[in-house]
């Protein structure tokens, strides 16, 4: 094997070399005392640690060798439905790192932090915007940290009315996170079904809806990609019950500046930072879930809130930046302009330590900075055109035969297609869809999702993807159903060109084998060997 | 760092709360709490985590942490407000 192909294939510990460097500290400039005299003998480590001992360019070569053999958002088209999966600015990145926002300590006092809490005050302004609901709160780091955040918001809003209730609805088309954050909150979950055109059906809905229901979560569009037109009513019938309206905000990619969660009725909205507002995601980074809530759900918000005690001027928050640093640190003499308020006597309290993901704030607020309120209605219309786009290409003929609209009406940012017809004419499935796609440098769309669609194909391509990715896609598609109908195998057995080939996913998720091993002799990437070492099985190493 | 957190402990020359080895961080007693924090920051700098309102019964203990990013010059400019901090206004 040439020293290239093997290279490609190790691990940093095995590139490691003894004595090579990629760093030499600078010199002391503090006295040289002895080691042995700052920490005594049990403090002290006998053998050194096994660090890798690697050259720069090495360790360079190593690291782009690994990001290659990935599939990811630079590389290619990710139209991975419900994930937003739309593309990263590079400037945020920049902005992210400037000094005074990556080496900010959380602990830092608001009086020498206002730059960073007014970012966040005015983040939490144009999410209120958007939404269309008056005062938010950032600390959630996830959507499904959010809905949590929103199912206890809503228990304490009963909880203050002196009523107890123990169901929440959630249609059969929501996402799993959904009915979990309800089992996680300690409600029941009520399904409630899905009329033919897509939408809640609004019977089914009358009938569950009691007195009992404390909450029902919706996300509108919703996960077939379907706007719910009859959204007023449910609001009335949810409403009418007492029960609290959650905008599950996953979609709203496909209704920024068009609509607002609020004006629909909903009193609770969570967003997706790291999927609408451009954080990087995928591989679990950080991400961050804010909430926006009505005014009946205020009093209940997480500590601390985010607030501006006083005005420093009429027009605040708008003055060249040279008089701000001295306005923020004096104000107009009662104390700091923008701060933290522990003070809500009806708060659940703290959902996170410190006060969120930071760099996910800055990276969004960036974003809606960059594109202003017309940029972001220009990007959801650009959402929805490129989805309907990509949809009609995939009804032409050699396609919608196997692959048919599961609900066949104008979608909004996303759609879902049923593999049906594929399994059934061409005795492959879904999986093997996807898993053939790979081979045409395209990453799958989110499958088997939503669960009511037999054989679903989720399709999100995102308003930054151009025409050429949208009808590359739909060629790839085409060349692979044509290629089943000659050859179904080529398909199943795919990918053919991945630096793995088909994995078994569920022994993936149950028996993972994460760690390396510190022998020569363990292959770090074999389930059979890692049962085989005891101290492996232990976690022991 | 194990040095320099050392150096820097000595050079305070406050009353250590936990007398014991120390890697990057160390507590220690600041008789006028308040008053050297005004000062450190007038100096430009963060000297530490105040303990109270964390751990209430050092009401005036600070927690100064010391990574590989802090310079010999610097850890002498915190310790010269400290030691200004024990000459009576
Ligand atoms: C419709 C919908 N709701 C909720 C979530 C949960 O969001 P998160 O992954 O940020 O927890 C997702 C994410 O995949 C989603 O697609």
């Amino acid at each position: 094997m040439s020293v290239g192909a093997e290279q490609d294939t190790i691990t940093i510990f095995e590139r490691s070399r003894e004595g090579r460097r990629a760093f030499t500290p600078p010199r002391e400039d503090v006295p040289e005392t002895a080691v042995e005299d700052l920490l005594p003998d049990w403090a002290r480590r006998t053998d050194p640690a096994a660090l890798p001992e690697v050259s720069e360019p090495e360790i360079v070569r190593h690291y782009v060798t690994i990001s290659r053999k990935n599939f990811h958002l630079d590389q290619g088209f990710y139209p991975l439905g419900s994930c937003t999966m739309k593309h990263n600015p590079k400037l945020h990145e920049r902005v992210a790192a400037l000094p005074g926002h990556a080496r900010l300590h959380p602990l830092q006092e608001p009086e020498h932090a206002q730059g960073a809490l007014e970012l966040m005050f005015n983040l939490q302004g144009a999410l209120s915007e958007i939404a269309g609901l008056p005062h938010v709160s950032l600390q959630p780091s996830a959507g499904s940290h959010g809905e949590l955040a929103g199912l206890l918001l809503t228990r304490a809003y009963h909880a203050d009315r002196g009523t107890e209730r123990t169901k929440v609805l959630t249609p059969d088309t929501a996402h799993g996170t959904n009915p979990a954050t309800v089992t996680m909150a300690g409600y029941e979950v009520v399904k409630v079904g899905t009329a033919p055109d897509g939408g809640v059906d609004l019977d089914d809905l009358r009938e569950k809806a009691t007195e009992d229901v404390a909450c029902l979560m919706l996300t509108n569009p919703n996960t077939l990609g379907l706007f719910d037109s009859n959204i007023e009513e449910i609001a009335r019938i949810v409403h009418e019950v007492g029960a609290t309206l959650y905008y599950d905000g996953a979609n709203l990619n496909a209704v920024m500046g068009i609509t607002r969660p609020g004006d629909m009725g909903f009193d609770i909205v969570h967003f997706n930072l790291h999927k609408t507002f451009t954080q990087p995601h995928g591989g679990g980074g950080p991400g961050a879930g804010p909430i926006a809530v009505s005014d009946r759900i205020e009093p209940f918000l997480p500590v601390p809130q985010v607030v501006r005690t006083h005005s420093v001027g009429a027009q605040a928050g708008r003055w060249p930046v040279e008089h701000r640093r001295s306005a923020y640190i004096s104000g107009n003499g009662t104390g700091p302009v923008f701060d933290l308020d522990h003070d809500r006597p009806k708060s659940i309290g703290k959902l996170r330590g410190f006060q969120g993901n930071f760099g996910v704030f800055v990276r969004s607020y960036a974003y809606i900075c960059s594109l202003g309120a017309e940029g972001l209605r220009e990007a959801s219309e650009l959402a929805v055109l490129n989805a309907n786009y990509l949809k009609a290409r995939l009804a032409e003929p050699g396609i919608a035969e196997y692959l048919p609209i599961a609900f066949d009406r104008h979608c909004m940012h996303e759609f879902v297609l049923s593999g049906s017809g594929a399994k059934d004419k061409l005795g492959i499935k879904t999986l093997d869809i996807a898993k053939r796609l790979l081979d045409h440098e395209v990453h799958p769309p989110t499958v088997y999702f939503p669960l009511l669609v037999d054989e679903a194909l989720m399709i999100e391509p995102t308003e930054t993807e151009p025409k050429e990715r949208l009808d590359h896609f739909a060629e790839a598609i085409r060349a692979l159903l044509e290629e089943a109908a000659e050859n179904p195998e080529i398909a199943r057995t795919a990918p053919h060109t991945t630096p793995v080939r088909r994995l078994d996913e569920a022994g993936a998720a149950k028996k993972p084998v994460v760690r390396q091993p510190r022998g020569p002799h363990e292959n770090p990437g074999d389930p059979g060997s890692a049962q085989e070492n005891p101290a492996a099985a232990s976690g022991a190493l | 760092m194990l040095r320099r957190t050392a150096y820097a402990r000595d050079a305070l020359g406050l009353e250590a709360i936990n007398p014991g080895p120390v890697v990057r961080e160390f507590a220690v007693r600041v008789p006028d709490l308040d008053g050297f924090l005004v000062r450190a920051r007038e100096a430009g700098i963060n000297p530490g985590l105040p303990l109270r309102g964390v751990l209430g019964e050092y009401e005036d203990g600070l927690l100064v942490a010391i990574t590989e990013r802090r310079t010999r010059e610097q850890i002498d400019a915190l310790a010269a407000v400290a030691a200004r901090e024990e000459v009576p206004a």
